[in-house]
This record gives C-alpha cells, structure tokens and sequence, in this order.
C-alpha cells in the first residue's frame, strides 16, 4: 500500500507539473476575438451605450464589456445571415471575449461621478481591434489624483493592486534586500510579514524553510553563486563547528533527531548497527576532556547522539546514587523543589 | 513513503481506532486549560496528531490529487506555477563505505488566484510539492518519496478586515518564530493599525526527525504603524505527546522605522515553562546613503531552550550565549562593486571567540556579463574554528549561456579524521532555453576529511512562469 501511494504521489507530481506548464501558457483561444472599433463606435455613440453595467460597477470583476446582446440590438441581421465573421475574428470557433485577470480595485461607480461621466479623463486610449496589446488606462491616470507617494511609503500597495505577487511589479529598489537582508529577513518577518507578503507566498519561503523540503537550497540554485546560502560548499565538514558557535540557529530549524539519524547511519551514535565512540580518550573521566565540561556549555551537541530519554547513557551514571553524581546546573534547587520531582515523571527516572 | 512525517503509524492506529484523530484533537484543545507536567523522560514520539493529521499516505495523496485538480482549473484561473526537474548523480560515503545515490526529483508550485467563491474575496491557494524517485542506495533507505510543503486556501471577508489561511503552513509572527503547521490562521485588523492574530495546528515533523509536537497554538495582538513599522505581542505554546509542554513562550517584537534611513528591531521571548530569557536581540539598521548599509546587532539566545522541555537534556545545562557586533554593505559603485564585511564577538560559557567575514563582488563588461568575487570567514570558538575562502564568478557567453564557477576550501583549527583540509568545487553550464525555461548542468568535486574524493552530477530543467520582475517606483 505505501509503495504503491508513493507511486502515486510521484505521478500525481509529475502529472501536475504538466498540467500547470500548458496551463499557465495562456494564450487566446481561437474566436476570443471580436471585430470591434472603437473609433467607429465612438464617434457617434457615448461609451454607455454599449458598456451600459459600467456605471453601476463596483469592481472590475463586474461584467464591463457589452454581452451579445447588446451587439445585437444594431446588429442582428448579420447573426441571422450567419455571417459570424462580421463580429468574430475565427467564425469556424466563435467565442465570447477573453477572460482577463483583474489587476486593480476599482470603482467605476465611483470614479464616474468624480469626472463627471467622462471616461475619457482616465481611458486616454482605447483598445482596437488588431492592436497587440490592449489599451487599459496607465497608472499615470490614477496619480493624476491620487497621492501614491504615501501609499508607496506607507506599502499600502492592496488599495489599488489586487496583490504585486502575480504581476511583474515590485518595488525592488525602495524594499531593497541589499546588504544584511538574508540574516535580517527574520526580524522583517517576525514583526513586519505584511510588507513580505505583498510580494511573495509562502512556497517562496518554503526554499528554504520547509522542513519538509526535498533537497538542500544550494543545491536546488547551485548557480546562484552570489546568494548568501547558509549551508554552501562543504558544509558537512564545519557544521559540527558551527553547531557548536551558534546552537540555536541549528536548533531553530533541525531538532536533534535531525542530527541523531544522521550520525547513526555513520555509526557514531547509539542505536547504530555497528557504533563506535568518537570521543577522546578521558572523556568518561573527569579531567580537561572530561564530558562534564562539554555538556555544560553545550548540551545539544550532546543531544544530537543521547537524546534516548531513560535509555541515555547520563541517566545510568547520574541517577540519584549513581556515580556520576549531581548533573543539575547551580541554583537548581532554588527553581525547583523536592516536591516536584513526585510529581514530574522525567524527574523520577533518575530520583528513584 | 511520505516523508514529513512520522506518519509510519497512520495506517495502524487508524485502523485499531478511526475515532483516535478526531479524540485526539479534542483532548489537546481542552488540555490548553490544564495544568502542565513535563513528559517522562524523553520519550520518543513516533505516534501522534502531526502523524495522524499529516504525514499519513492518505493525507499526502489527497493533498496531491487536490494539486492536480488545481492544474486542471489553469485555464479557468490566474496560475502561476513552477516546475523544476532535478537528475543527480553523486557519490555518498557513509562510514567508510562509498553509495551511490542517483535521486529523480520533481519539485512543483503553484498559485492560483481569482478563486472564485461566495465567502471568502481575494481568495487563493498556494500550493508547493515535490516528488522523489532515487535509484541506487538512498541514504535513508527509501526509494521513493514525496510531500506537500506548502498547501493553504488563504482570503479575506469583512472588507479585509478579516483574513484566514487554512492549510499546511509558516506561522512567523512574533514569538513563534517560523513554525510550520497545518491548521488555521486567522486574522482580524480592528482598525487604526491594531489588530489580533493567531494561528492553531498541528506542527509539521521534518523529514528525517522525529514529531515537533502534537498541537501548537498562539495568538498576537499588533498594532501596525506602516507597512515598516509594528509592534507586537504574542504567545505560542506546542505541546507534545500527552499535554507535555514542548515550548510555551511568551515575548514582544517590534520593527520601527524611526527615520527614512534608520530603522530598529528587537524581539525578547520569555519561555515560560522555565521563567527565564529564551531569546532576545535588538538590532539597528541604518543606511545614511543608497549605497551603504550599516547594522548593528546583539543577540542573547538560551541554546538549552531550543531543545523540548521534555528531553531529559533540558535538566543538564542552563546556559546562556552573547553575540554583539555588526554588519557593512557598501557599493561604491551600483551594479559594479558590493563590498561586505561583518564581525561579531560571541561569548558562551566556554569563554569568547568571534566570526567575521568578508565578501566583495565585481560585476565586469558593458553589460555586467561577467561577475567574480572572493570571500572569507573566520569562526574561532573555544579549542576549534575555521578559516575560510572562496572564489565565485560566472561569464555570460551569449545571451541565453552562461558558465559559472565556484571554488572554496577551508582550513580547520583542530584536524578531523587526521585532516584539517577541505576543498569544494563546482562549475554550471546554465542556459535559457526559452522564456521562462531554464536548463542547468552542474558538476561538483571535493575532498573533505569526510571523504578523500566526492564528485556529483546535477541536471536541472525549469519552468518558472513567474520569474519577470519589473521595477515600480513611487
């Protein structure tokens, strides 16, 4: 059952990765073109009258664009001869207009009594049949108005932008991730993740952060050469130095079963097939080697091989009687009581 | 097969008692009102609610075939999605014993927006996974992998006043400090810049470790000044198997930009199982002139609060570690030259040692076709450290080729296995086969004290529908 699900999971993968690639080229269709003028139309006819729900829209989600009805109040004796190529740029696939994303909020309810019904104050331009690119109003239309500068400082960029995520504009150079970003970038995200989120999601952090993740960033970008990868080159050689420098860091992303896993198939911890100790000689023993020494100012080193819970071998030695002594750290006994080792069940495997 | 998870068990306990998930959620919520007592000595949780919830086959297949329904929907929706196809080869020596490992890897992302639905505005799924086929003998013994790690519905109702993610993924804010989970994260904005969030899951186990808990859960209460500027303050409490507490902190965090040029970070996280300093640091940022950046920095972490309160560990040490010192970024000249250099003292209870480095990146030709750079570190800790260097570069050869190189070495203090030596190569032939394709072809060498010779084989082919940036400005 797991191997066969397994196999599914890489299908499903695999068959996804397909899907969304030719998804995501988006291309007109054959018939999302409309024979239509604007300049003819225009010239005589006030923009109403054919987009006539534009007044009462709220968003640009709302339907702008005249349905085929309204084409057919002039138009009709050409659907009736079946003269589909008068309106439809392919009559053997026709095709009502394209689907478009909408890229700001908007209100034309609004905005249309602010320029007293003159859509021409922000629609300079008009899209033509046969043009390349459509012709939406720019954003110098809108800072005719309206104050950007603020919301550009303040990155109140979803008043007006649905979101900067899935459209190529971001303030690259104003939220500059120069310098110090990659060791900063948690601070911005603890505090500010508002500011993160207006350009990207979270498969963007997921590169590196995921604990779930396939395979290690540097490898994943191993041409990004300039990119201040925390594990680049041969890591494995220093990670033990840097575990020691900067526990913390480690721990924050691998817990020490990370490290246990590891050291087992490298037969240095217990539980291995084969185990042996990579400790120095002495280390048992009080002394300059002494493991006392090392476990107290770095026990997670220690952890990343013993954290066995009662099978570790300090229990043996440092339960109450044992040889190895007291292991608490001084003022011990001022946090905790006598009477809390009745009632802690970790506390009873050494205090008997 | 699914890897996040100690999910091994999910089949067995579902079956010996379907009603076990749904209790044990149940019982955890309620156990948030409970007095707390640590877990018995560290016992191993290899059977819990991040296995049942998450690492299960039927969870990850499900989560699967949502993706793939999700790419069926590209032509109905706004998509975007990357596609990343890695083919490596490489020789992994293990105890003396050199394997080859030779992994097949799919990874795929993807989001869709305009989702519509009659709940929820600006509503959109994020979804992130991959797929692992490794022939030859895998480190871990498995042949076959796959996981999800990010998958969330995410919107917006009440005029954005509230916003909810539901799914597989990173909680950040304050105290919590990047958790991945799955469950809910709400967020209600009450106006004039303050508001409340939260977040309740089950945490997500790593691959190759054991679960990071049972049940999370933590709220935040913020108030916003800017997009730059917020203050926070939150708690968050994991628990692991049987209502022992894992971590239960509580903190404050704030970022502040008091000038256009200056702005200050600090997070202090109390832990409360043990009423001591978990982790502090304050940080200033400061960039008197487009071209520098200067930061200053101190950071005081507790590394035994790192471990679950309920690892026998957490009674051996108490412990504290100081890192002070600074960073600098100058580009004396745009897109031509970036000079860095940071250093910072660190003092734990072994004594003082230091880490500093520095990098420097000149970009070359007309056009920046051609960029090198070196860099250095030093790490001195008590008994050990590491010296460091490192020469990178790449050179466009035309415009959709370009070669890159990497070579670093360190020199160790203290030798390991007889050697203080290690040497790293690679070089990368990348070339943009067409727009938003991209095919990478990597070759890496070394000779570590880990291993006297280690060579690996990487091809990669991209799809990235999203990579285009085009700069705005106010």
């Amino acid at each position: 059952m797991r191997c066969r699900a397994t196999w599914i999971v890489v299908a499903a993968l695999g068959l996804a990765a397909c899907a969304t690639m030719l998804g995501t080229r988006r291309v007109k269709q054959p018939g999302e073109e409309i024979r239509q003028s604007h300049a003819v139309h225009g010239k005589d006819l006030p923009c109403v009258m054919c987009h006539e729900e534009v007044p009462e829209a709220t968003t640009v989600t709302d339907r702008l664009r005249p349905p085929e009805a309204k084409c057919l109040e002039c138009h009709s004796e050409k659907k009736d001869q079946n003269e589909c190529g008068y309106c439809h740029a392919d009559p053997a696939h026709p095709a009502s207009y394209p689907r478009q994303s909408h890229t700001i909020i908007i209100s034309h309810k609004t905005h249309l009594k602010l320029v007293n019904d003159d859509c021409a104050t922000c629609h300079v331009k008009l899209s033509e049949y046969g043009r390349s690119r459509p012709a939406p109003p720019t954003m110098k239309s809108c800072t005719k108005c309206h104050e950007h500068k603020v919301d550009f400082d303040e990155g109140r960029c979803v008043r007006c932008h649905t979101d900067l995520k899935r459209f190529p504009l971001k303030p690259v150079a104003e939220f500059s991730h120069a310098g110090n970003f990659v060791k900063q970038h948690g601070a911005v995200a603890r505090s500010t993740a508002d500011a993160c989120v207006q350009c990207h999601d979270q498969n963007f952090c997921a590169d590196c952060h995921a604990g779930t993740a396939a395979v290690r960033v540097e490898l994943k970008f191993s041409e990004n050469v300039t990119s201040d990868f925390i594990h680049r080159g041969d890591y494995l050689t220093r990670h033990s130095l840097e575990a020691r420098s900067d526990p913390a860091l480690c721990q924050r992303c691998h817990g020490t079963s990370f490290c246990t896993n590891c050291h087992k198939q490298e037969n240095v911890a217990p539980g291995a097939s084969n185990p042996r100790s990579p400790h120095p000689a002495g280390w048992a023993y009080p002394g300059p080697w002494s493991h006392a020494v090392s476990a107290r100012r770095d026990i997670v080193n220690c952890a990343s091989c013993h954290d066995q819970g009662p099978n570790s071998n300090c229990v043996g030695c440092h339960r109450v009687g044992g040889i190895g002594g007291n292991p608490h750290p001084m003022k011990w006994l001022q946090k905790h009581t006598p009477a809390e080792i009745y009632g802690t069940a970790m506390c009873r495997y050494c205090h008997i | 097969m699914a890897t996040s998870a100690a999910g091994q068990n999910f089949d067995q306990v579902l079956a010996a008692d379907p009603s076990r998930p749904a209790a044990l959620l149940l019982g955890h919520i309620g156990s948030t009102m409970l007095p707390r007592r640590a877990l018995p000595a560290g016992r191993l949780v290899t059977q819990n609610m991040a296995a049942l919830l998450t690492g299960g086959t039927r969870l990850v297949v499900a989560c699967l075939l949502v993706l793939v329904a999700m790419a069926g929907l590209a032509r109905a929706e706004t998509v975007s999605a990357s596609s990343t196809t890695i083919v490596s080869g490489q020789s992994d020596p293990r105890d003396g014993t050199v394997h080859t490992v030779v992994p097949f890897l799919e990874l795929v992302s993807l989001r869709a927006s305009d989702v519509k639905n009659p709940l929820l505005s600006d509503t959109q799924i994020v979804v992130s996974g991959w797929g692992e086929a490794v022939a030859g003998d895998p480190r871990d013994g498995k042949s076959v992998l796959g996981d999800v790690d990010v998958a969330y519905l995410q919107g917006s109702t009440w005029h954005q006043h509230v916003s909810l993610r539901l799914g597989r993924q990173f909680v950040y804010s304050g105290t919590t400090s990047n958790v991945q989970i799955d469950g809910l994260a709400p967020t209600l904005r009450l106006g004039a810049g303050f508001g409340v969030s939260g977040f309740v899951g089950v945490p997500v186990t790593p691959r190759f470790a054991y679960s990071r808990g049972e049940f999370a859960t933590g709220a935040r209460l913020f108030w916003s000044h800017s997009l730059e500027s917020e203050v926070g303050v939150s708690v968050m409490e994991i628990l692991g198997a049987g209502r022992h507490v894992a971590r239960q902190d509580a903190g404050i965090d704030a970022r502040y930009r008091v000038l256009a040029s200056l702005a200050l970070s600090g997070l202090a996280r109390f832990s409360l199982a043990e009423a001591r300093l978990a982790e502090a640091n304050v940080a200033a940022n400061w960039s008197p002139w487009r071209r520098l950046d200067v930061t200053a920095d101190y950071r005081r972490t507790a590394p035994d609060l790192f471990l679950p309160r309920y690892s026998i560990f957490s009674v051996f040490a108490q412990e504290t570690r100081d890192e002070v010192g600074g960073f600098v970024s100058l580009r004396p000249w745009p897109k031509r030259i970036d000079l860095q250099g940071d250093f910072h003292e660190v003092h734990d209870a072994s004594g003082w040692g230091w880490n500093a480095g520095g990098k420097a990146t000149l970009r070359l030709g007309c056009s920046g076709g051609t960029r090198v750079g070196i860099e250095s570190r030093r790490l001195r800790i008590a008994g050990n450290g590491y010296l460091m260097g490192r020469a990178f570069g790449w050179q466009t050869v035309t415009t959709k080729i370009r070669v890159v190189a990497d070579l670093d070495g360190y020199t160790l203090d203290q030798q390991l296995n007889g050697q203080n030596r290690s040497y790293f190569a690679s070089g990368s032939l990348v070339y943009d086969v067409a727009p938003a394709w991209r095919a990478v072809l990597t070759g890496m060498a070394n000779m570590t004290p880990y291993a006297t010779h280690q060579i690996e084989g990487l091809l990669k082919v991209v799809y990235d529908g999203g990579r285009a940036v085009k700069e705005v400005t106010q």
